[in-house]
């Protein structure tokens, strides 16, 4: 048996490429039935996320399921295979393995450390569960994957640190103020960033935008965006009291707000903190602002730099996750390794050969050497094949299964029912979290 | 029994100092495992601490509340258990670093100034010094904890305002302030011991300190200034990595404990001090004797006072109010030990 995935993502295919090849649930659900009646696929999980597109399979030949996933997705995207082969990856054995474990762990993202792929993952294996196209392999891989990838959440700081100026925004701000809901935004001036972050701080429950715009149209367009209101641009300073958080980027050559405009309001405010954020080049609050008691000031500069900085912790963090990866893989293909059937056959004839030896000795032992030559190895045969005769059916049935959908399962029960374990690692040690995944099952 | 005491004592002292260290890695490292570490550690010092607390009062046939060691020992009980509580309920593990090393060093103190149990002074032998002593423990333990809130308020406001980069120089300077502090009360507590030297003529007792008594003061004092310059610099190169601002509380909540730890204390500190006046009335005869100890409460109440007025009133918030939360406890600490040790008066048996 062999596991192998195929796919395209953000990194080998444009968006044009990989809108064609999504998948939805019904897209899964054709996919996989195409892959399983058809010749190689024993099991398969489809995943499609807006970055990715891949096909995780358990074929019975190396290399079978890759034509046949090629086909599939052509089809369904309606383009060249040619064109679909050059922009995807085949990953074969541990390499496959790797692939999703990387994956969960959101290293291979767009955004290193997001958080959504988990999330992504997991809808995507429960609908296979349910299009019952999984099995013993891909059912433990990917309850596998998942814990990885909530390992690396927790035992690195992956995810922690904003790395783009928006978020570190955010997350600046709510060191100021513990909650951001309820809280009064002021907006001064339009402009792609202001605007994003905007969008971000709305998503943390706002209560209300005010924007203020030169051009009271713009002001109200960009208001109605928001679910804002637009206030007068000369009328600023009355509402800058009201303002918890204020994000400028006016196209002004000076100043719009100084410090003492700024020491009025936050008396008017009785020193409830404000929390300014500059995008504009040149700057639109006066840097002075900074050092007036209960304001915070944070312009474009310190945003960027704050969120570099960030990206490179967070890169850090990335290694550690990878050496987690590269660790839990070894952990996986053992258990793997294990599941196979030769093995498995050599380790039963090994024991049933230990134990008829011990067993002819013994008896040879009681008639104390008053037996021939002869009639010893009479006895030797006789013991040789019983067991040859009780081991030949389980053995022919176990190679024969052990190409099939869900064979690992016969190979796993040997194993138990002979306890074939004693002197390997038992897979419950190699593969951790193999409990709770039974648990799952239960 | 002593013996049990005494054991569980040291090994509370021993488990604080460890678990303090570990709180301490916790925040500038940001290491899960140690924060988890240091809770497990915590939590079996506090059950040793029980345990050597229990012994004493079984054995000494009172509430442990009698002289300093007592009363510190109950102290820094009271502090290990309201963190440990708060802990559990808020997640603000990164004060441990601050407020574990101050439990370590009261336990410490304590331990030096163990003599044993004895029996109570005459003057403490009424059923106030309970309600007296434990209200009193209580609003320190309140000014405490608006120390540590106001204390990480100013830290995380200056990170804010330096936009977390170039903080190196403002942590050196404030630990190695608090390191000299320290280490010059250890001397000054712990390591001298001066002379009682009675004025033939006033028949006054004063406190002789001889040349190696300053030494010590002097060198606990380096000590501390060393130990904190070196804490301070590796905070510094820890609080400027990115992922230290998640670590620590933010503003409004800082701002939020502090004030509702005054605002429970400051009753309790009244209540104290008017309970502390019914009791000297019984004890000596007189409601209020200008005494040292009687004399800084007052301090210590106007400024507590001085607090919320600014706050309530004025409109005060944010670092000013952190500020004097910071130098309360300053106040309180010198009503409560430094009266002691430095001034004579009618509270002075508790130097016993």
């Amino acid at each position: 048996m062999h596991l192998a995935v195929l796919g395209i993502n953000h990194k080998t295919a444009p968006v044009e490429l990989r809108e064609k090849v999504s998948l939805d649930e019904e897209k899964c659900g054709a996919l996989s039935r195409r892959l399983l009646d058809g010749d190689g696929a024993l099991e398969v999980v489809p995943l499609s996320t807006c970055n990715r597109t891949e096909v995780y399979v358990v074929a019975s030949r190396p290399e079978a399921g890759q034509k046949e996933i090629l086909a599939a997705l052509t089809q369904i995207g309606g383009i060249p295979a040619a064109e679909l082969e050059e922009c995807s990856y085949f990953h074969e054995g541990d390499r496959a393995v790797r692939h999703l474990y990387r994956v969960a762990g959101s290293l291979d993202s767009m955004v290193v450390g997001e958080a959504q792929i988990m999330g992504q993952i997991k809808d995507a294996y429960r609908l296979a569960h349910k299009q019952e196209s999984t099995s013993v392999l891909l059912n433990r891989l990917f309850r596998h994957a998942l814990e990885v990838g909530k390992c690396i959440r927790t035992e690195t700081a992956i995810g922690e640190n904003p790395v783009s100026v928006s978020s570190v925004a955010v997350e600046m701000a709510k060191k100021v103020f513990e909650n951001l809901e309820g809280k009064v935004v002021l907006l001064l001036g339009a402009g792609k960033m202001s605007e994003l972050t905007a969008t971000h701080l709305l998503s943390q429950g706002i209560a209300t935008i005010f924007v203020g715009n030169r051009t009271l149209s713009r002001a109200e367009a960009l208001a109605d965006k928001f679910n804002g209101r637009a206030i007068p641009y000369d009328d600023l300073l009355d509402y800058l009291p009201l303002a918890d958080i204020v994000i400028s980027s006016t196209g002004s050559p000076h100043y719009v707000l100084r410090k003492g405009e700024v020491e009025r309001a936050l008396r008017r405010r009785h020193n409830m903190p404000i929390f300014f954020i500059d995008i504009a080049v040149p700057r639109d609050i006066d840097p002075g602002v900074n050092d007036v008691n209960n304001a915070f000031l944070f312009d474009i500069d310190d945003l960027n730099e704050m969120a570099r900085a960030n990206a490179v912790a967070r890169k850090k963090e990335a290694e550690k996750a990878e050496r987690i990866v590269g660790q839990e893989v070894e952990n996986f293909s053992q258990w793997l390794a294990g599941l196979d059937a030769v093995p498995t056959i050599t380790a039963l004839r090994e024991m049933a050969e230990a134990v008829k030896q011990a067993e002819v000795a013994k008896a040879l032992a009681r008639f104390d050497g008053d037996l021939s030559e002869k009639d010893r190895n009479r006895i030797e045969t006789m013991a040789a094949g019983i067991v040859n005769k009780i081991l030949h059916e389980p053995t022919v049935e176990l190679k024969r299964v052990a190409n099939e959908r869900g064979g690992y399962l016969y190979v796993e029960s040997m194993r138990r029912l002979f306890k074939l374990n004693g002197h390997k690692k038992t897979e419950t040690e190699a593969v951790p979290g193999r409990r709770q995944a039974e648990k799952d099952e239960h | 029994m002593v013996e049990f005491e005494e054991i569980f004592f040291i090994v509370t002292v021993l488990t604080y100092l460890v678990a303090s260290g570990v709180y301490i890695w916790h925040l500038i490292a940001n290491s899960k495992k140690a924060g988890q570490l240091g809770t497990m550690l915590l939590v079996l010092g506090l059950f040793a601490h029980t345990m050597a607390l229990i012994f004493r009062w079984v054995d000494s046939g009172h509430a442990p509340m009698s002289n300093s060691y007592e009363s510190l020992a109950v102290f820094s009980w009271g502090i290990v258990l309201f963190y440990l509580i708060m802990e559990r309920v808020y997640s603000i593990r990164a004060a441990g670093a601050v407020v574990v090393p101050t439990a370590f060093i009261i336990a410490s103190i304590a331990l030096v100034l163990n003599n044993g149990p004895e029996p109570l002074v005459p003057a403490l032998q009424s059923y106030w010094l309970w309600i007296h002593v434990s209200i009193a423990m209580l609003s320190y333990g309140f000014f405490a904890l608006a120390f540590g809130a106001g204390f990480f308020y100013i830290v995380q406001e200056h990170l804010l305002k330096k936009h977390y980069q170039n903080v190196v120089i403002a942590f050196v300077i404030m630990l190695a302030v608090i390191g000299l502090a320290v280490g010059l009360w250890l001397g000054f507590g712990a390591w001298a011991h001066p002379l009682d030297v009675v004025n033939p003529v006033t028949h006054e007792t004063s406190k002789q300190y001889s040349g190696t008594d300053i030494l010590k003061i002097i060198g606990g004092g380096a000590i501390g200034l060393v130990i904190g310059i070196a804490a301070g610099f590796l905070a510094g190169k820890g609080a400027s990595k990115p992922g230290f601002a998640k670590r620590l509380p933010s503003l409004d909540v800082l701002d939020e404990v502090s004030y509702r730890a005054i605002a429970f204390g400051f009753p309790m500190v009244t209540i104290g001090i008017i309970t502390g006046a019914i009791w000297a009335d019984k004890a000596w005869g007189r409601y209020w004797s200008w005494d040292p100890k009687e004399t800084w409460s007052l301090i210590t109440w106007l400024f507590y006072g001085a607090y919320l007025h600014t706050r309530l009133t004025w409109g005060w918030r944010g670092r000013h109010s952190a500020v004097i939360a910071v130098l309360g406890i300053v106040i309180v600490l010198f009503t409560y030990l430094g009266v002691n040790y430095l001034l004579s008066g009618l509270h002075s048996y508790a130097t016993a």
